[in-house]
């Protein structure tokens, strides 16, 4: 497998694990109200940090992924 | 001066402004280039680009509909934020390829780009039919809402057909003369707009009508605290449709042809980034939702015909009395209702003009081409106005079922840039198939299975279609040669 496909794989990895956390079951963990998390319910909390999460490994990804 | 006088006046600031923004980004370009006006030569930026699909899908639906379900439905509009995270994500992978093999081979449509990886323009003509059929729905849904917003905000004194038309028709001149530069354009103008909007609205409500965001949704929980979750005794949606929406959403949103053939309008680099930043944009939606849960407990729901009246209805009896700052909140619903049509309007045109004249006489040249295109955008736009202003009810829920099959693409994609055997026979009885089983589910059966979407299950059908086909049916020798063009991009 070359370089590119090996990175094109790990990304798709990587998405299927943020689809993981935000869908049943796993996103249970975070299908709660309480603790209430800088003012929001933990549920919206959860989501908001999985999109924070997704960000940063995307911009990892972009800086690995340089074409040559 | 009434208060609807100085709104209309701000209103009308916005529209011009959005007009002269929409006509400048044509200028200095060939107005006589079918490859500038279906795919802006493929040159955009970062900046256009990020504008550009983020405006597309912050629709109206995000600004009536997103509050609307949050006041209603609690946590099942959650959803809305992590669709538009998640929907991008397969893009950075078939994005680069797709944007490559377009540049190659001169590809400025789906239809293209599957047409040939499959040698068949039967497969051309049915995804141009699918995308036109998905487009004119959807086009139907934002100028109606335009027609809504002009309607509420001037107390009834423009009526549906003239407020529609207004800011339509704006639409549909500036998207005729400039293509998609003009719909990239006149979006950062709206994205900026309505982001800005919608922030200041968010925070104004939860501050006026609660003492901040805490005590909201301490408020909320005390009345019905399952209405902040997913699947419990008294949530709103179950656990399995709120998953399976969104799958289906991770699956079919780069599928919406409009959304697709962006891949042609830059470089591959760029679409990485694009795809980096755009959960961004999913955080920005957030004030939206905010102000839906600001009305709970605040506006009984007696009051509202349908939860998507929220934010007029907030805006109108909540709001200050100021007529300007009402009025700049009337362009941005508006703003957000046109960035997402100009798009739509131009896709229609493009996948017209390809898809369908192109694929069924192919002796058309290039520069009558590009006048159907342009004619097609007065076409489409006229049916959209015309179903959007005299159109039923139930015949607007009728056509909102063509959104369904727009995932049923996918299996083709990806087909054609992973698998290799695929050929054109099992995309085609997949894409059909699947088409069938989505709009069964849709309307003529009593329950989905398990409460699963039913995109879902029509894209089941066709994965297995499209395999099996693969699997018992051979390529022509043209087909092998393509299928390894693309799988090896």
């Amino acid at each position: 497998m070359n370089r590119r496909n090996k990175i094109d794989l790990y990304f798709i990895l990587f998405s299927i694990l943020i689809l993981l956390l935000l869908i049943f079951p796993l996103f249970e963990i975070g299908n709660k109200v309480t603790p209430f998390v800088l003012g929001i319910p933990f549920s919206l909390f959860w989501i908001v940090s999985c999109i924070i999460f997704q960000f940063i490994g995307i911009v990892i990804f972009l800086l690995i992924d340089k074409d040559k | 001066m009434e208060k609807w006088h100085i709104a209309l006046v701000a209103i009308s600031g916005y529209l011009i402004l959005a007009f002269i923004i929409g006509i400048m980004a044509g200028r200095g370009r060939s107005f006589f280039s079918l490859s500038e006006y279906a795919v802006g030569d493929r040159s955009f930026n970062l900046f256009i680009m990020w504008f550009l699909m983020g405006g597309t899908i912050f629709s109206a639906f995000a600004f009536l509909g997103g509050p609307g379900w949050a006041y209603s439905k609690g946590a099942a509009s959650f959803y809305i934020l992590v669709y538009c995270t998640l929907g991008l994500m397969p893009w950075y992978v078939i994005g680069p390829k797709v944007s490559k093999i377009g540049k190659k081979n001169n590809y400025i449509t789906m239809g293209d780009f599957l047409g040939d990886r499959f040698q068949s323009r039967v497969l051309t003509v049915l995804v141009g039919i699918v995308a036109i059929l998905a487009f004119i729905p959807y086009l139907t849904l934002q100028i109606k809402g335009m027609a809504y917003i002009f309607n509420v905000l001037t107390y009834g004194n423009i009526p549906y057909w003239l407020g529609a038309l207004f800011s339509f028709g704006i639409v549909v001149i500036y998207v005729a003369t400039s293509g998609v530069r003009g719909a990239a354009w006149s979006d950062v103008f709206q994205a900026i707009l309505m982001l800005t909007i919608a922030w200041v609205l968010g925070i104004y409500f939860i501050n006026t009508l609660h003492e901040g965001v805490s005590d909201m949704f301490v408020k909320i929980a005390q009345e019905n605290i399952d209405f902040l979750v997913i699947g419990k005794e008294n949530s709103l949606m179950s656990e399995a449709r709120y998953s399976s929406n969104i799958i289906i959403s991770m699956i079919g949103f780069v599928m919406w042809p409009h959304l697709f053939t962006k891949s042609f309008t830059t470089t591959e680099r760029r679409i990485k980034t694009t795809v980096a930043v755009y959960p961004i944009f999913a955080l920005f939606l957030i004030p939206v939702l905010f102000i839906g849960f600001s009305g709970i407990g605040v506006v009984p729901q007696t009051e509202l015909e349908r939860p998507g009246q929220i934010l007029p209805y907030l805006i109108t009896n909540h709001l200050t009395n100021s007529g300007i700052l009402y009025g700049i909140v009337g362009a941005g619903a508006l703003a957000a209702a046109m960035s997402s049509s100009d798009a739509i309007t131009h896709g229609a045109s493009v996948s017209f003009g390809r898809d369908i004249c192109k694929a069924l006489f192919p002796a058309i040249k290039e520069n009558i081409e590009l006048w159907i295109m342009r004619a097609a955008v007065f076409l489409v736009g006229f049916i959209s106005y015309f179903i959007a202003i005299f159109g039923s009810d139930g015949l607007i829920q009728l056509l909102l079922g063509a959104y369904g099959p727009i995932a049923q693409l996918a299996p083709g994609v990806y087909a054609a840039l992973f698998y290799k055997r695929a050929n054109a026979k099992s995309i085609i009885l997949g894409l059909t198939g699947g088409v069938i089983v989505t709009i069964y589910y849709q309307y003529f059966a009593e329950n989905s299975i398990y409460d699963l979407h039913a995109g879902l299950l029509g894209l089941i059908v066709n994965v297995l279609i499209v395999i099996m086909g693969s699997i018992f049916i051979s390529q022509g020798p043209e087909e092998e040669k393509k299928a390894k063009e693309f799988t090896t991009i």
